[in-house]
């Protein structure tokens, strides 16, 4: 609500299949994927970011549904530091083992993705950006064909498309290697 | 003998006036290989006020390209260049800030510099980020001039945003697309993996900063996208066209 009392403007075009057909590469998901995008476009200093971190919540809520009753692994649980939704910690799962994940979400997002951190993964990863976060590849536009991050894109969304892989892929190689039984 | 000064030579350019430049304000976003030579030519040049933004401190890694020294190893990038500077031109007002663009205390300084510069000149490492200044800048309709060099060290592009005029860096994306990306490398250090000739980063630091004059003096057909391929010794122009339906600067976005 805005001081006045009046509600929040949402974004004019807010139903999730008008925002997923402005981005071809999300024509190929699947259903649950329309849960997992938010329709307003606000950075946590802008006034309508408690709207924005209102479908954050709602979209992680429906991905850890999804893990819970459909995947039936329940790889990730998060929880939100503060009232604000800019800070959240939890644990990521695989075989037995849980390490340790910590999401920040800065003044940026959503125009930057969230800003990851697995502190006893991390030494184990090419996806490292410069402030010791996991990110989407580093560097140049030459990335941009392995870049799907927009601003309607979701912390859950992160979660799904880029950590879940990442995990798996650093468990898989660690137990290749027999540093994780 | 006549004594000659600094900018004696500049002044004797046909097509525009150095002497502007001297009011000019200029925000240098990341000043690694190419941000440092790219501020340096500004400074160099007359450019009367220049805001440099970096988070990170100065490494070994970084010093086979131009400008930093290594008794400035540990330093914060942007201290070790505005002291450079200082020496360059003392003409040329420096600020300074250590932080990262993308939260705090950096978001806050870049969105106040946005109100006051003339232009902002994109030299990350991060494809997010170049994004998010795309945006940022078309917002607040500052031309922004981004730089970049591809991963192998020997082809670069730069891409000069006008807003609402030329394209801006996320319209016609699929344009760029050149090989498949490769997932081969490792990266335990934190730094960029990726070669990084000085050569390239000079040449790409050069045309940053010579599209950025045309910007500020107004002379010249500015180059939307200049695709420079060191193997071939090519330099293309690319005038492409705005998006519409682009999502950042389109007319018909949505």
């Amino acid at each position: 609500m805005t001081p006045t009392g009046a509600p929040l403007p949402r974004d004019r075009y807010a139903r999730p299949r008008q925002i997923v057909d402005r981005f071809d590469v999300a024509k190929q998901e699947d259903d649950l994927f329309y849960f997992l995008l938010c329709a307003t476009n606000a950075s946590p200093p802008d006034p309508r970011w408690p709207l924005r971190a209102q479908e954050e919540r709602y979209a992680l809520a429906r991905y850890f549904e999804y893990l819970k009753y459909l995947e039936k692994a329940e790889w990730v649980d998060l929880a939100a530091t503060g009232a604000s939704g800019t800070r959240w910690r939890g644990t990521v799962r695989d075989g037995g083992h849980a390490w340790d994940i910590e999401v920040i979400l800065k003044d940026a997002y959503p125009a930057v993705p969230p800003a990851c951190r697995i502190p006893e993964l991390m030494h184990y990863t090419d996806r490292k950006l410069d402030d010791e976060t996991l990110g989407l590849k580093i560097c140049d536009m030459h990335m941009e064909q392995s870049y799907w991050w927009h601003e309607h894109c979701s912390l859950a969304l992160y979660l799904k498309r880029e950590v879940s892989y990442w995990v798996q892929s650093v468990v898989k190689d660690m137990r290749g290697k027999g540093w994780l039984k | 003998m006549a004594e000659v000064g600094r900018y004696d030579r500049l002044a004797r350019f046909a097509f525009a006036d150095f002497r502007k430049l001297a009011a000019k304000r200029v925000a240098v976003v990341g000043v690694g290989g190419l941000g440092a030579l790219a501020a340096e030519i500004l400074a160099r040049a007359g450019v009367g006020r220049l805001a440099l933004f970096d988070y990170d401190t100065l490494e070994a890694a970084n010093l086979n390209r131009l400008v930093y020294r290594t008794s400035q190893l540990g330093q914060p990038k942007v201290k070790a260049l505005a002291a450079h500077l200082a020496d360059a031109n003392p003409d040329a007002q420096v600020d300074v800030y250590p932080y990262d663009v993308t939260n705090g205390r950096g978001y806050v300084a870049l969105m106040g510099e946005l109100d006051k510069a003339d232009l902002v000149l994109g030299c990350v490492d991060t494809f997010a980020v170049r994004l998010f200044l795309n945006a940022k800048c078309v917002a607040a309709k500052k031309p922004l001039i981004d730089g970049g060099a591809n991963e192998d060290g020997i082809r670069g592009s730069v891409h000069v945003v006008i807003p609402g005029k030329t394209p801006c860096y996320r319209c016609n994306r699929p344009a760029l697309k050149q090989e498949a990306v490769k997932t081969d490398r490792r990266d335990v250090t934190g730094v960029c993996a990726f070669t990084s000739l000085p050569t390239t980063m000079a040449i790409v630091a050069s045309l940053q900063c010579q599209e950025a004059f045309k910007v500020l003096l107004k002379f010249g057909r500015v180059a939307p996208l200049l695709l420079y391929n060191g193997l071939d010794g090519t330099l293309e122009r690319v005038d492409w066209k705005r998006d519409p339906k682009c999502p950042t600067c389109g007319r018909r976005r949505r």
